[in-house]
């Protein structure tokens, strides 16, 4: 279980990859995995202006 | 073979040429935070896969400088990634809509009674429909331009436009890679500008002279991984722009085409040559 940063909620989670994208369930906010041991998640980085592609 | 990928998120696409790879050799995933340079890579050839269009040109320069060939290489994320520069190669070989461009503000107003309204404001950077404009007429016109007179980047204030391409709801997105046609699909959407990341609907395009055209498109730049965006006008197909770092899992979705195995055989190619 780790907690989403947006809202608090219990995720739980499964295998997970670094910089790996993943939807928090209950707010919807999304989320990229920023550490591995331990779980850590953070927003999604904002959409540059360049961003695309 | 050493298959480098970067990136700059995670996404399906990223996971989908991870997977390809694989079955090739070894692969090496490089996050934003792993690329450092100087320093020498032990990398058949890298896969730029970086969502930033100018952090995906310099990775390409700095790879190929090191001997590292990439998919795509750097002029053509360079020319595929600007539309004023992409357009001047593909209206060497495809009908693309009506554009023109000035680096004056004071000159906009000649384009609009050029093309005649409605235009379309574009910056010649950007995607997923980021500051496109519709624009009706001259109080609309003024507004936009006041507008970017406050964007602060200087791209912006390359006044670059093109005549509004009046779409039956569609428009029609395809993938060619190393010159093979690989897939199409329509996009559908109530709104005018029909990105899949804007939630236009994915449906597979099963035309022949969207293969035709599409192929033509690629041949304007001659090498690497495109996707081509395509509007059905009343004077026939007209090619938008491309997209040297695509995305394709909606496409994927919809057509059950490996796009991903497509572009990680070509980098493979590329790296045997």
């Amino acid at each position: 279980m780790v907690e989403c940063p947006v809202c608090g909620a219990d995720i739980e989670v499964g295998e997970l990859e670094l910089h790996q994208i993943i939807e928090c369930p209950v707010c919807g906010a999304e989320l990229e995995v920023v550490g591995l041991d331990p779980v850590v998640l953070e927003e999604v980085p904002e959409v540059e202006e360049d961003w695309g592609e | 073979m050493k298959i480098g990928i970067t990136y700059t998120i995670m996404r399906k696409e990223e996971m989908m040429l991870r997977e390809r790879a694989k079955d090739y050799g070894e692969v090496v995933m490089l996050h934003d935070s792993d690329a450092i340079f100087p320093q020498s890579y032990d990398l058949d050839v890298v896969i730029i896969r970086n969502v930033s269009h100018f952090k995906a040109l310099y990775l390409a320069k700095l790879f190929e400088s090191a001997g590292i060939p990439t998919v795509n290489p750097f002029h053509i994320i360079l020319e595929a990634g600007d539309k004023l520069l992409a357009t001047l190669r593909l209206s060497k070989k495809v009908k693309v809509p009506r554009w023109s461009v000035t680096f004056d503000e004071k000159s906009v107003k000649k384009i609009a009674e050029m093309l005649g309204y409605p235009i379309v404001s574009k910056p010649v950077f950007g995607s997923w429909g980021r500051l496109i404009t519709k624009i009706n007429d001259d109080d609309a016109l003024e507004g936009i331009i006041e507008h970017k007179k406050w964007l602060s980047n200087p791209l912006y204030k390359i006044y670059y436009f093109q005549e509004f391409v009046k779409k039956p709801g569609r428009d029609i997105r395809s993938y060619v890679i190393g010159g093979e046609f690989v897939t199409a699909i329509y996009r559908y959407s109530e709104h005018w500008i029909t990105n899949t990341a804007r939630g236009g609907k994915a449906v597979p395009c099963d035309d022949e002279e969207v293969k035709e055209i599409s192929i033509k498109a690629w041949e304007a730049f001659g090498e690497g991984a495109l996707a081509i965006d395509i509007f059905e006008s009343e004077e026939g197909l007209l090619v938008n722009e491309v997209n040297p770092t695509m995305e394709f899992k909606n496409t994927v979705k919809a057509t059950g085409v490996d796009v991903a195995e497509k572009i990680v055989g070509y980098a493979v190619e590329v790296a045997k040559r």
